[in-house]
């Protein structure tokens, strides 16, 4: 029952890796693809239509991610499997309050705002991005150390590689959401990048899988 | 086959715990440096998405929008807002000032004009005149970087003047007397029921001087004038304007999109926007059909900066 648990939940785990690796890729097609004049029918179209699926694939990511650490949880191994179920499910929750309430202020405050989302010259708005980065990444940061745990446990240096290069991305993806908006070739890398970690972590973890398959390394419970 | 590996137990809770607090701690920092610095880590090109807005200026000037002696005028206020938007859109780096207009009151030419100056200060302003670029509308382009203007255009008649109907003569012959209180001997000057005097033609003529000289200094503020006959009021075909110093180039519309992209730096594939008054509800075009006037309205002593002069019709 326990060997099922790790598979499933390393399984579950992997998965979302996978659709992020397409978030990623639909996050480069969006940036090159954006349209350059409020006359492009056919740009707005495609990205808006790019923009839905994408959102509709981070939905995903954050499901499987919590289903993934929920079976690791109830492993028992370590309570921090549990911590990082917990904080996946709660800070971008958190994250999404943050940048409405602050959205919602910001229109009350001047209704205008909203036609003119100007990221540069606009305090308020930077502070949108500012607080949805910090909620966001909280939950990130335990899932790399957490991964980063599992790649030491199962001795598996391409899931320590990828691990550590998570936790470096999550760290420095301030700077990329809140200028993102006003240098889109710094978008583009920092999709790249995620692209090449979560190939890093997949593979690594489908590593970690065949060896609970033929059963030759698993971790004792305490 | 149930060789089990010992749980490695090097890194703990509390361990990871810490690894957690020390990124949260540098996210933290990162992020901070960010919002106050937000240009510390930009170091890569920008992929171009900056364009090229298009406003165009067509009809009579005037402070609002109706009919007038002036014809069909536009109130300027609406190219005042289009420009106040170029101005707050950083996606628009270079303006180009699409002109076919005669001028019109002075005092609308001139609040357009320093709307003008207010932008070509912020970004690249080009003006490209098809028609008429005619007093005030040469008065409002003035600050622009170039001056375009189609083979068949005309320009210049830098000047201004006012029209002033005097009815004395013909209430005389139709035998009406017309009584009129004043405080003091001027304030009824320029009133169409009694003859003008001396000191009336002169102060008339000093307004008008006053304002040309106005109109005369921006245009040799802007302009490297060789022939002082512009200042006659004449108006110049493109060439003649060109030969004088009123305009830089003769061109087509195309001519002066790519010399605008050039002025302003942007790639021959900058996109073009086309800068438009937001269109009328339902509920006014149902007003302004209901109040269309049936006659034209004499503005009285306007002082104009147009050309050609308007014709009153009855």
């Amino acid at each position: 029952m326990m060997a099922k648990h790790l598979y499933n939940g390393i399984s579950k785990i992997k998965s979302s890796e996978f659709w992020k690796i397409i978030f990623s890729i639909i996050g480069i097609l969006i940036v090159i693809l954006k349209p350059r004049s409020l006359f492009d029918i056919i740009r707005i179209l495609l990205v808006s239509i790019l923009g839905i699926f994408s959102m509709i694939l981070s939905l995903t990511i954050w499901v499987f991610k919590i289903l993934g650490w929920g079976y690791l949880c109830k492993l028992k191994i370590k309570n921090f499997y549990c911590w990082t179920r917990l904080a996946i499910l709660i800070f971008p929750i958190l994250g999404l309050l943050a940048m409405i309430i602050v959205f919602i202020t910001v229109f009350l405050n001047n209704p205008s705002y909203i036609y003119q989302l100007n990221f540069d010259s606009n305090k308020e708005l930077r502070l949108i991005l500012f607080f949805t980065a910090i909620f966001f990444s909280v939950g990130y940061i335990f899932e790399s150390v957490a991964i980063y745990d599992l790649s030491i446990v199962y001795k598996n240096k391409t899931l320590k590689y990828g691990s550590i290069m998570y936790l470096l991305a999550v760290v420095i993806s301030p700077i990329i959401s809140m200028n993102s908006t006003r240098n889109l070739y710094l978008s583009i890398l920092g999709n790249m990048f995620q692209v090449v970690i979560s190939l890093f972590i997949y593979n690594g973890l489908s590593n970690v899988q065949k060896t609970i398959i033929y059963d030759q390394q698993y971790p004792r419970y305490r | 086959m149930n060789a089990q590996i010992p749980y490695s137990t090097k890194s703990s809770d509390r361990s990871l715990f810490m690894i957690v607090a020390l990124a949260i701690i540098a996210i933290i920092i990162v992020a901070i440096v960010s919002f106050i610095y937000p240009s510390t880590f930009i170091g890569f090109e920008r992929i171009n998405i900056e364009s090229i807005g298009v406003i165009k200026i067509q009809g009579a000037l005037a402070d609002t929008q109706g009919f007038t002696i002036l014809g069909s005028t536009t109130g300027v206020q609406q190219y005042i807002n289009l420009i106040e938007n170029a101005i707050k859109d950083p996606s628009i780096k270079a303006v180009l000032l699409y002109v076919n207009s005669p001028g019109g009151t002075v005092s609308a030419s001139e609040k357009l004009f320093y709307e003008i100056e207010k932008l070509a200060y912020k970004k690249t302003v080009v003006a490209y005149v098809e028609g008429y670029g005619a007093s005030g509308t040469y008065m409002v382009i003035l600050p622009a970087k170039k001056i375009i203007v189609s083979e068949s255009s005309l320009v210049g008649s830098v000047g201004v003047y006012s029209v002033i109907i005097n009815y004395k003569g013909l209430l005389d012959k139709l035998g009406i007397q017309v009584y009129t209180f004043k405080s003091s001997k001027l304030k009824d000057i320029g009133s169409p029921y009694r003859n003008m005097t001396d000191q009336d033609k002169k102060i008339y003529g000093e307004i008008i001087q006053e304002f040309f000289s106005i109109f005369k200094e921006r245009v040799l503020k802007y302009r490297t004038i060789i022939d002082q006959e512009v200042f006659t009021g004449r108006p110049y075909t493109s060439k003649q304007a060109k030969r004088v110093g009123l305009i830089d180039e003769i061109g087509t519309y195309d001519d002066a999109i790519n010399i605008t992209k050039k002025l302003a730096g942007l790639p021959e594939d900058a996109p073009i926007r086309v800068l438009e008054p937001p269109k009328p509800s339902l509920l006014d075009l149902l007003f302004r059909l209901y109040i269309k006037p049936k006659i034209r309205i004499v503005p009285s002593h306007e002082i104009l900066a147009m050309w050609p002069p308007p014709v009153v019709e009855p």
